[in-house]
């Protein structure tokens, strides 16, 4: 069973129509071939983790999703709907929040103005009360400027950011990257509580995060999937992380 | 442009050609007043190579380095006001008026590279522009009483060698203008295929690289920015004697700007590219009065034949046309590549080197 | 005395009209990271506007002051139309290639700015402004024409209403944002174009409204005057910091009263030691007054 078909069929195993599937996604970025042939589906209610070493093609390949790369070739589409081509904001109004990997979050900018241009008309007064309890700091630094936040607090708004609003599909990349345990264990929590109906992929480097939130996982390499399964399948063979995941997979 | 294998010979059938322009008198009708060989044309091609020269000096630093600089008319002007007000003011005899010009421009082109060169991208064109202003300041408000302000300096046609004087001589000229294209362009060419040439190009594509292998790149481009300047000085000479007087616009940063111009217009990525260039821009610059002022244009309604007899109007026009149409220049370089070093000058600061960073070949 | 204070008001009337060119410059490089060299012909075309409009409402040398203000209106809306349509139509084609933008804005400038000498021919005019704005009120001994007065006042009132904009609207957070990170702005839903043919048209309006001040200051107009003034704005928007309104107030302010008090005593100073002010600066502070480090 080729590789795609594998990681799709694990999907609908679960009985739930996948809300993201990829379909041979090729891109570039300038000449290089980064993408070259990326399919798999994520489906609501569950974390799909993407896997792979630095450089694999991860990051490119939320990006494309994004519309921020145009996918050269293959299909994305959402819910249904063919997306592929769309421009970013389009793709984004649908109801994706992202979470970039270097936060990338606004720093001339107050907290607040941060979260508020975030704002969409998907905003909830929930969401807003949710996000207040997951991060109560920002509530208190909501006039201070965002560039003088420290790393963990920054990655909060970048976070905070992406659950304002009530997103039906969910990218974060890398979101314990240089953080202490102590915010990764509030970046979890904060994941956990919104999983709900919420399809979240998410690119994680560590894998003791990968697993403690992950349901399913795809493996990237050299810009392909080479493995589809469960997080559990993974974790438990480790010829397998040996070869994909690289030296820095544990932590 | 196809041509597949012939393609490198293009150049050289157009050199061949150029040496036997003088001799050809044939008539092309609206494409030139009179025969070919005639003074007017003559002179019309002798100063596009001038300038042919000036936009190869360019591409230097900018195809080839991919340094942005707006102050490249300062060396040009220095090369047409320094011999004019030694030959003026302090009676020099010629060669000793060239010479100085020529090391003064090298003098200055290394202090000014000096300096700027601690600041980079956007920052190093606004330093430069910042210098060429101050000359272009100099000049027009006639500091010292040296430059003849706004109106200029003419040439003491006394102090000329007869050859070079009359319009009788215009062919002299023509050989002068084409010979020295031909020796600071075999000089580009050694330039940018020696080790040197391969940093230069190694600069434009990736500094931080270039200094991981242990070079410094500011000498480099130092030197890349005092060889440019004094070429450009050359330039500014050889425009000098067949223009015959030294005006401010040599000095201007509109100037500089045409420069850019004419390097876009040929293709950055090649040296014969901005000669092309040069010598369209100007040929364009005098037929297009010459065409607005023809029988076809006079019978046009006044909205469209008013704007047609303003040559940089049509300019401005056409450069538009290009630049959304066909972005590749008449030599054919691929634009995204070759606009490099503009999209690194306005764009943001680039990423620290040795950090894999998005862009990279996936390993 | 008298002399400090003519050269001061001045140099303020002159720095405002810097500030009106250079806040535009600076938007639009901050946001579409274009170097937007047609807006020396956008101020061209403003003063040239008013100068039509005051010639169709009234005559004689000194215009009406109904046909002054009608001037102004006019001179910032056509250019604010004339600048939304060259961005919607020239640079939009070319939105993920701000070089091509640049270059384009090149020959925008060039062939906008030799438009007028088209139609109107290239000598100059001389600007019918009303009596009242070329007339001079004396304050303290020196007698200031009074159209360095509403120049100030002008200037001051866009200033307010720029910081205003930028930080209580939506639209001015859009844009603010965007001068950071454009593909984030994107990321986050949001369409940035419509941010972009903003912020141009408004640079634009602006430069048009600096025209029509302009061509009251110097009380006259040709085709070059805005490629004239280009470069010191540029130099302003350096010294000010890209991006920055507020900064290219402060670098306007520094440069008008440095070009009025320098020219004062030689004719090359004032311009000399501006030129200095930004080589320093480039050197020292690369980022400028009040900018961002990029």
């Amino acid at each position: 069973m080729s590789v795609a078909v594998a990681a799709d069929a694990a999907a609908q195993a679960v009985a739930a129509e996948p809300f993201l599937r990829l379909s041979d996604v090729h891109a570039f970025i300038g000449e290089s071939h980064i993408l070259q042939g990326v399919s798999f589906s994520a489906v609501p209610g569950r974390v799909t983790v993407l896997l792979g070493r630095n450089g694999a093609g991860k990051t490119t390949t939320l990006r494309t999703i994004l519309g921020l790369i145009p996918a050269a070739r293959g299909t994305i589409t959402l819910d249904g709907v063919e997306i592929t081509g769309e421009r970013p904001h389009r793709v984004v109004r649908r109801g994706v929040g992202y979470v970039p990997e270097d936060r990338d979050i606004f720093g001339g900018l107050t907290v607040a103005e941060n979260l508020r241009l975030a704002q969409r008309p998907g905003a909830t007064a929930e969401r807003w009360a949710l996000v207040h309890r997951l991060f109560p700091d920002l509530q208190r630094r909501a006039g201070q400027r965002a560039g003088s936040l420290s790393g963990g607090q920054q990655q909060m708004v970048a976070i905070a950011r992406a659950l304002v609003n009530e997103n039906r599909l969910l990218l974060i990349d890398e979101p314990s990257k240089g953080l202490a345990p102590v915010v990764v264990n509030q970046v979890t929590e904060a994941l956990a509580a919104i999983k709900g109906t919420t399809t979240i992929v998410l690119v994680e480097q560590n894998l003791a995060v990968a697993q403690a939130l992950g349901d399913d996982a795809v493996i990237v390499d050299d810009g392909r999937v080479v493995f589809g399964g469960s997080m559990a399948e993974i974790a438990a063979d480790d010829a397998l992380q040996a070869r994909y995941l690289g030296a820095g997979a544990h932590r | 442009m196809s041509g597949g294998r012939w393609r490198p010979f293009w150049p050289l059938a157009v050199l061949l050609l150029l040496l036997v322009v003088p001799r050809l008198d044939v008539r092309l009708p609206v494409l030139f007043d009179g025969a070919l060989n005639s003074p007017g044309n003559l002179h019309l091609l002798a100063v596009g190579f001038a300038y042919g020269i000036a936009a190869l000096s360019y591409n230097l630093l900018f195809g080839y380095t991919g340094v942005l600089s707006f102050g490249h008319a300062l060396f040009f002007g220095a090369g047409v006001y320094l011999p004019t007000i030694a030959l003026r003011e302090w009676e020099w005899g010629l060669v000793p008026a060239i010479a100085f010009a020529i090391v003064a421009g090298l003098l200055l082109a290394a202090a000014v590279g000096a300096v700027s060169f601690r600041t980079h991208g956007v920052y190093f064109a606004m330093v430069t522009l910042a210098f060429a202003q101050a000359g272009a300041v100099l000049v027009g408000k006639n500091v010292g009483d040296l430059t003849g302000g706004e109106e200029g300096l003419s040439l003491p046609f006394r102090q000329l060698p007869n050859w070079m004087v009359g319009v009788v001589n215009t062919e002299n000229l023509y050989w002068l203008a084409l010979a020295v294209l031909i020796v600071v362009y075999a000089l580009a060419l050694r330039l940018v295929t020696s080790p040197t040439g391969a940093v230069w190009q190694g600069i434009r594509e990736n500094e931080g690289r270039v200094e991981m292998l242990g070079l410094r790149p500011y000498g480099f481009k130092l030197l890349a920015f005092v060889i440019s300047s004094g070429l450009a000085t050359v330039a500014g000479i050889v425009y000098l004697f067949l223009i015959g007087s030294a005006t401010p616009r040599a000095v201007s940063a509109e100037f500089t700007v045409t420069l850019l111009l004419m390097v876009i217009i040929g293709g950055s990525g090649s040296l014969w590219g901005p000669i092309a260039g040069a010598v369209l821009y100007y040929y364009l610059d005098e037929r297009l009065n010459v065409w607005a002022a023809s029988d076809a244009v006079a019978d046009l309604p006044a909205v469209l034949r008013e704007p047609l007899r303003d040559p940089l109007f049509v300019f401005g026009v056409i450069f538009v046309l290009l630049v959304l149409f066909f972005p590749r220049g008449l030599a054919g370089a691929t634009f995204g590549r070759r606009l490099g070093p503009l999209q690194r000058a306005v764009g943001r600061a680039a990423p620290a080197p040795g950090i894999a960073h998005e862009g990279d070949l996936p390993r | 005395m008298s002399t400090i204070i003519l050269l001061t008001l001045t140099g303020l009337a002159l720095a405002a009209m810097y500030f009106l060119l250079a806040a535009g410059l600076s938007l639009i490089f901050g946001l579409m990271d274009v170097l937007n060299f047609a807006h020396g012909a956008f101020f061209t075309w403003g003063a040239y506007a008013a100068w039509w409009t005051i010639g169709e409402v009234s005559s004689g040398p000194r215009g009406s002051t109904l046909g002054f203000l009608l001037g102004i209106v006019a001179a910032t809306v056509l250019v604010g139309a004339m600048a939304a349509a060259v961005e919607i139509g020239l640079l939009r084609p070319l939105y993920r290639r701000p070089i091509y933008q640049i270059l384009v804005t090149l020959g925008v400038g060039l062939a906008l700015a030799q438009l007028t000498s088209v139609i109107w021919r290239p000598d100059a005019r001389p600007f019918p402004q009303p009596g009242w704005l070329a007339s001079t009120s004396t304050v303290f001994g020196a007698r200031v024409p009074n159209n360095r007065f509403l120049l100030i006042a002008a200037a001051v009132a866009v200033l307010a209403g720029l910081l205003l904009f930028l930080r209580k609207t939506r639209y001015g957070l859009i844009v603010r944002a965007g001068a950071e990170n454009r593909e984030m702005v994107q990321a986050l839903g949001i369409d940035v174009d419509r941010a972009f043919t903003l912020v141009f048209a408004l640079g634009g309006a602006l430069a048009g409204l600096g025209g029509a001040f302009g061509a009251a200051y110097f009380g006259a107009i040709n085709p070059g005057l805005g490629s004239a003034n280009l470069i010191f704005a540029f130099i302003v928007v350096v010294i000010g910091g890209l991006g920055s309104v507020s900064g290219s107030a402060l670098a306007a302010v520094v440069i008008g009263l440095a070009q009025q008090f320098g020219n004062y005593y030689t004719t090359w100073a004032g311009d000399f030691i501006v030129v200095l002010l930004l080589a320093a600066v480039l050197l020292l502070r690369p980022r400028g007054l009040l900018g961002t480090l990029r």
